[in-house]
C-alpha cells in the first residue's frame, strides 16, 4: 500500500521536465492528476525510480481556440473541460463523457491528458476523443509531432507516446452544432464502463446528414464504430432507422471478459447502448 | 437502518468475492469487490412497529440487521420476478447484469439454474394473507 521510494522533481516548463525524462530513461514516470498513477504504485505494479510531477507547468494547462480545432492542454483537468463554455460549443460530446467520468473529487485532480495517456481500454475518453478525430501533440527532445487519432492508442495502456516523451496537447476539430451523448453502462456509479457508446451526430431537417460513434471497452484499444457511421448517414432519426444501423456496432470488435461481464456478453449491449446513444445524440 | 438496507441490497446486486481457479481473490479492491455508495441506492421511507417482545423484561428487540436480513431476498425476489415470464426461477447472488442476461437465454423458456431450489413463486398459490385468515 506504499510505494517504492522515488525522487520527485517538479519541473515548471515542458522543456525542463522533457530533460528529466531524458536524465532517467526508463526510471522515470510523469506523474499528472495521480488518479491512474497512484494506484498503480501503491500496488507496486510499477516502482520507478523518479516521478517527474507535471503540475507546475503552466503551459500545459487550458483550452483554446486555434481555427477550426479546440486545443486542450494536457494538465486540464476533468472539471475544467466539464465546465469550458468553447467545449460545450464545439466539443460537446467532451462534456457528454465528463460528466459520467468518475466522481467529482476524481475530476477535479485527474486530467484529460493523463487519461488519454493512460490508455485504459476502459477508460471514457478514449471513443469520444476517437469519435471526433482528435489529434494528439506530443513533445520530444527533438520537438513536437502530431498523432491523429487513429494511431494514437496502440493497444492495452499503450499509446504513440515513447519513451521520453510527453503529451503537450490534445486537438479536436469544431462540431458545432452536432448533437451529443455518451451512453456509459454500469454496475456502480463512479465505475469505470462494463461498455459505453459515444455518438454525436448532424441532423438536418430530421434526418442523419453526418455520425461519429466509437465504444469503449469492446476491445483493447477504444474502437471507431464505421459500419454504424456509415449506416445513420441519410436515414431518419426514428428508433427503427437508428435500430438497424446500430446492430452493426459489434463489427470489428472484440471485447475483453473480465468481473464485470465476459466478451460475448459485452457484444449484447452494444448494440442496445449505441441505439440509445445515437438517438439521444439526435434529440429524438 | 439506512445503512443496513443499502448492505443488504448490495449483497444482492453487487458485492462478491470472486476468486480464481488458483485460489487467488480477484475482486480485492473496492473498484471491483463494488460497494455502494449513496448514488447507487434509493431513497428509504424507514417506519416503525411497536409489538414489544414477551421473551425479555424489557420487551426489546434486535433492530441493527433487520434491514440487511429483509432486503437481499426482497430485491433478488424482485429481480427473479420481472424476468420469470422466461422461464427463470432463479439467480445467484450477486444478480449483475450478466447473470440476468444469461437466466433469460439460458434456454427455450425454461430458464431454471440447475440445482435450484423449488421456484421463489408459483402462479396458483394462495396469497399469504388469504391463507393465514383461513
Ligand atoms: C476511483 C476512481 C474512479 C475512476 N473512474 C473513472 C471512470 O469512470 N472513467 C475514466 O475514464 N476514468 C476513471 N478514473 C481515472 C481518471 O480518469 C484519471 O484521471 C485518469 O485515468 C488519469 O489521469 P491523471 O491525470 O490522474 O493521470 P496520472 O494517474 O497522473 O497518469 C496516468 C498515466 O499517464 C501518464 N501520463 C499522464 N500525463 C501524461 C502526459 N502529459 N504525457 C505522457 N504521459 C502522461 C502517466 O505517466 C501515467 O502512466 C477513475 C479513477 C479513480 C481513482
Amino acid at each position: 500500500m506504499i510505494p517504492v521510494q522515488f525522487d520527485y522533481p517538479a519541473p515548471t516548463s515542458v522543456e525542463e521536465a522533457l530533460a528529466a525524462l531524458a536524465e532517467h530513461g526508463d526510471d522515470a514516470k510523469v506523474i499528472a492528476g495521480g488518479q491512474s498513477l497512484l494506484p498503480v504504485l501503491r500496488m507496486r505494479l510499477n516502482a520507478p525510480e523518479v516521478v517527474v510531477d507535471l503540475g507546475g507547468i503552466a503551459e500545459l494547462r487550458g483550452i483554446r481556440e486555434d481555427g477550426d480545432a479546440l486545443v486542450i492542454g494536457a494538465m486540464t483537468t476533468h472539471h475544467d473541460v466539464l465546465n469550458d463554455p468553447l467545449v460545450k460549443e464545439h466539443a460537446l460530446l467532451l462534456v457528454r463523457a465528463e460528466h459520467q467520468l468518475a466522481d467529482a473529487q476524481i475530476r477535479h485532480r485527474g486530467t484529460f491528458g493523463g487519461a488519454l495517456a493512460h490508455a485504459d481500454p476502459a477508460g471514457d475518453l478514449g471513443a469520444p476523443a476517437l469519435a471526433l478525430g482528435a489529434e494528439f501533440v506530443i513533445a520530444g527532445s527533438g520537438g513536437s509531432r502530431t498523432v491523429a487519432a487513429d494511431d494514437f492508442f496502440v493497444d492495452l495502456f499503450e499509446t504513440a507516446i515513447a519513451e521520453g516523451e510527453l503529451l503537450t496537447e490534445i486537438r479536436i476539430p469544431k462540431f458545432t452544432g452536432w448533437g451529443a451523448h455518451y451512453e456509459k453502462f454500469v454496475r456502480v456509479a463512479h465505475q469505470w464502463p462494463i461498455v459505453a457508446v459515444a455518438a454525436a451526430v448532424k441532423v438536418d431537417g430530421g434526418t442523419i446528414s453526418e455520425a461519429r460513434v466509437g465504444l469503449t471497452n469492446m476491445g483493447s484499444t477504444p474502437i471507431r464504430a464505421r459500419s454504424v457511421e456509415e449506416a445513420l448517414v441519410g436515414q431518419p432519426a426514428t428508433e427503427d432507422a437508428v435500430a438497424s444501423a446500430a446492430a452493426r456496432a459489434t463489427e470489428g470488435t472484440n471485447p475483453p471478459s473480465d468481473l464485470n461481464g465476459a466478451a460475448d456478453y459485452r457484444s449484447h449491449p452494444a448494440p442496445v447502448l449505441t441505439r440509445r446513444a445515437v438517438l439521444a445524440a439526435a434529440g429524438a | 437502518m439506512h445503512g443496513g438496507l443499502a448492505q443488504g441490497i448490495a449483497q444482492a446486486l453487487w458485492e462478491e468475492a470472486v476468486y480464481d481457479d488458483a485460489g487467488t481473490l480477484v475482486s480485492g479492491s473496492f473498484v471491483d469487490y463494488l460497494l455502494p455508495t449513496s448514488a447507487d441506492t434509493i431513497s428509504f421511507e424507514v417506519d416503525h412497529t411497536t409489538t414489544a417482545s414477551t421473551t425479555n423484561t424489557l420487551g426489546t428487540k434486535g433492530v441493527g440487521e433487520a434491514g440487511t436480513i429483509a432486503s437481499t431476498p426482497a430485491v433478488v425476489n424482485a429481480v427473479v420476478d420481472a424476468v420469470r415470464q422466461f422461464g427463470v426461477n432463479d439467480i445467484q447472488m450477486p444478480c449483475t447484469p450478466e447473470r440476468v442476461w444469461r437466466a433469460i437465454h439460458a434456454g427455450d423458456g425454461d430458464a431454471a439454474t440447475e440445482g435450484a431450489a423449488a421456484p421463489h413463486f408459483e402462479e396458483d398459490a394462495p396469497n399469504r394473507d388469504e391463507g393465514a385468515g383461513a
